[in-house]
């Protein structure tokens, strides 16, 4: 099953009195369970790319789907909804909640969500567990802070899942991270893309991670390269 | 609770702002508290001591004087006369919800006689010991003596005898009574030291107005006085004894009564003008003397003056202060008064005070607006601050709230609420705290006795002879609201920017 659609995705933009192509048609079709990295040189695309999947930015042509629904023309009240139930987003520099320890952190987007959908008890577990599979049960009430950054990438990671969303958005997940460090992530994401069913798209422009990859998206200039 | 949780330690990350913007909201607290506390004690005081101290809660005059302003009168403008006051009397005496009241006129008399210089006494003639029992011995001496009981004399401020010297050079001094040195002014002493000082126990005064009938009359100045509370407002107003006061102004004497006269008789000596006396056909037409005309003159010729043993209350009048007991309501008393009015056939129109005093009561309305304005003026300056310092703390927060937003934080209720909750908590606690310490000095204020001294702006300021702000639960109350405004008003353009702040944001600070 299709879980993301992109025929003919455009993102322009604007750069004084010039104009940038940041994605010049871009057709990609991303499978439910797929572990997949796109690679390509710094200004390839690739953020952008990562960013209209997420609904985060939107492009200037072409359509978007997710799930079937295309997400071009839905408000920012929609999309906002779609993005909190539906995806999970690791950033580069992990972007933690400073003021919330790891267990709040990690809750957070279960919080956001004001129809009932989980108990607190439900809420505790889920949470509890997911720190757990990241290895941080000890750190649980640490602070980001009093965290390394492999630890807070960890952290990023359980709050993307919690959820139990259809697709995690990683955006160069390894770049501030030790290799060693780094290789423990992705296998960490390859593992809960076994254990949670969970679509994982990641961008990088390491080689030695792609390795982790079940398939590998190229783009050069804004265009699918293979 | 937890977007009360991140809003607190939010709170408390950013010691720095929280510090700025809460000292600010504390400042503004606290200016407001003793602001509001000023005001209102300005007003409780003016009101209090207006009308305990000269005006009463209520004025009536006869039903045919169109003017509402009649304590005051810039231009001198005169008040239609009150020939019925004795029946009146019998009606408010009634009235067991009156405290007290007492009958009034009031004028301007010109001086005569000193130099060519058009110099106008604001006057109100009375009895000097009703009027001080009326208004709690409001009137002190400073030199010469009372005016007792039937005398003839005249009580002149202290701050008229000073313009009379600076517009006609002649310095006044009670008959009787040798010159003051501490008194004079410094061109005063000159002269006096100088031995050139022209020096006047007595003085001519006309009454100023419409009326044909004045007459210019001699009084002894028996005392200088001022008013003990509210002299900075009182000060230019004199003290007439009735009689001279009425003869002054032409009106209907008391001594007149010991003279029979009809009805028409007595109609024609208080009418205020030739054109009234002789343009109203109705009074040639309704009685019998159509053909006999009168001789003004020679009626007043015939009003033997006899100030020894006549009822003071059988002349005219101008109007009637009338103030309630202390625990009746302003609007209960009115209402009262009104019906028993209207039951007893009285003619007689009621006023307030405010409204009867006019322009003194808004100038000290607009001078305590004034404060009023400083305290919202300062509110605002503070607002604008709070505003922009808080719009730069959510600028530097962008990442964190585009993270928010990206990972599915609603703009319009989790990032505005957390923001309106932060602010809310900051101006809470500040506020909460410039209250209490505004509080603290207001009652430093109280204790501290300022006192307005010869200023007379600072009279009407203060509302009374010192400043003594009144810190009220409904001022406390009213000052939390403005609180309120000013905290939602300052929260607008912050709340405006957060809600701007989208999840790619967060991603190209990246």
């Amino acid at each position: 099953m299709n879980v993301i659609e992109l025929s003919q995705v455009k993102k322009d933009y604007p750069l004084g009195s010039t104009t940038v192509n940041a994605l010049r048609g871009v057709d990609l079709t991303v499978k439910e369970g797929d572990f997949i990295s796109i690679v390509g040189p710094s200004g390839s695309g690739k953020t952008t790319l990562l960013n209209i999947i997420g609904c985060i930015d939107h492009a200037t042509g072409g359509m978007v789907k997710i799930h079937g629904r295309e997400v071009t023309t839905m408000s920012d009240y929609t999309l906002t909804l779609l993005r909190l139930h539906s995806i999970g987003f690791i950033f580069q520099t992990f972007n933690l909640i400073p003021v919330l320890n790891v267990r709040e952190n990690v809750e957070f987007p279960l919080q956001l969500m004001k129809n009932g959908k989980y108990t607190k008890k439900q809420i505790k577990e889920r949470t509890e567990k997911l720190i757990n599979e990241v290895g941080l049960t000890e750190y649980i009430d640490h602070r980001p802070y009093e965290l390394s950054g492999g630890q807070r990438q960890r952290v990023a990671i359980a709050r993307a899942l919690v959820t139990n969303p259809d697709i995690v958005l990683a955006d160069e997940p390894t770049a501030n991270l030790d290799s060693e460090t780094g290789e423990k992530i992705l296998l960490l994401m390859q593992d809960l893309n076994k254990t949670e069913k969970t679509t994982f798209i990641f961008s990088t422009h390491d080689p030695e991670i792609l390795k982790y990859a079940h398939s590998i998206v190229k783009i050069r200039d804004g265009r699918i390269a293979g | 609770m937890l977007i009360f949780k991140i809003a607190w330690r939010n709170l408390l990350r950013h010691k720095g702002k929280s510090l700025v913007i809460g000292v600010i909201i504390f400042l503004g607290a606290l200016i407001m508290t003793v602001g509001n506390a000023s005001v209102i004690g300005a007003q409780q005081g003016f009101e209090k001591n207006f009308v305990q101290r000269f005006s009463g809660d209520l004025i009536l005059v006869s039903k045919e004087e169109k003017k509402d302003s009649v304590l005051f009168s810039m231009m001198g403008d005169s008040i239609k006369v009150m020939d019925n006051y004795t029946s009146l009397e019998k009606v408010l005496k009634k009235q067991d919800y009156i405290d007290d009241f007492i009958p009034l006129t009031r004028g301007i008399a010109v001086l005569l006689g000193l130099e060519d210089t058009f110099f106008g006494v604001y006057a109100i003639g009375t009895n000097l010991k009703d009027y001080q029992r009326m208004f709690h011995n409001n009137v002190e001496i400073t030199e010469g003596r009372k005016l007792e009981n039937g005398e003839r004399g005249i009580l002149i401020t202290e701050y008229t005898r000073d313009q009379i010297y600076k517009y006609t050079g002649h310095w006044v001094v009670p008959k009787g009574f040798a010159v003051n040195p501490e008194a004079l002014t410094d061109d005063a002493r000159r002269e006096y030291e100088a031995g050139t000082l022209h020096i006047e126990h007595d003085l001519v005064f006309i009454g100023w107005g419409e009326s044909t009938l004045n007459t210019d009359i001699r009084l002894p100045i028996t005392g200088i006085i001022h008013f003990a509370v509210l002299n900075g407002v009182l000060n230019e107003v004199s003290i007439m004894d009735i009689e001279s006061f009425r003869e002054c102004f032409g009106y209907f004497t008391a001594a007149d009564t010991a003279v029979k006269l009809t009805k028409e008789e007595k109609t024609s000596l208080d009418m205020m003008n030739d054109d009234e006396i002789f343009g109203n056909q109705d009074i040639f037409a309704d009685t019998a003397t159509t053909n006999a005309g009168y001789d003004v003159k020679s009626l007043q010729a015939q009003t033997e003056k006899k100030s020894g043993q006549v009822n003071l209350d059988e002349g005219a009048y101008n109007f009637i202060s009338v103030r309630f007991k202390s625990d009746v309501p302003f609007e209960q008393g009115k209402k009262k008064l009104e019906q028993a009015l209207a039951a007893g056939g009285a003619d007689a129109r009621i006023i307030d005070w405010k409204t009867a005093s006019g322009q003194v009561a808004q100038m000290a309305g607009a001078m305590q607006g004034a404060v009023g304005i400083f305290v919202w003026l300062l509110f605002f300056v503070a607002a604008i601050i709070i505003s922009n310092t808080l719009s730069m703390a959510a600028l530097e927060r962008t990442e964190e709230l585009g993270m928010m937003r990206a990972i599915g934080a609603l703009k319009g209720y989790f990032i505005s609420h957390m923001f309106i909750l932060e602010t809310f908590l900051l101006s809470a606690v500040f506020s909460a705290l410039g209250i209490i310490a505004g509080s603290i000095g207001v009652l430093a204020l109280r204790l501290a006795d300022i006192r307005a001294g010869a200023n007379e702006m600072l009279h009407i300021l203060f509302g009374g002879d010192s400043f003594k702000p009144v810190l009220g639960i409904a001022g406390t109350l009213g000052g939390i609201l403005q609180l309120a405004i000013l905290a939602s008003f300052a929260m607008i353009y912050p709340i405006i920017v957060v809600t701007r702040i989208k999840p790619l944001d967060a991603i190209n600070r990246n």
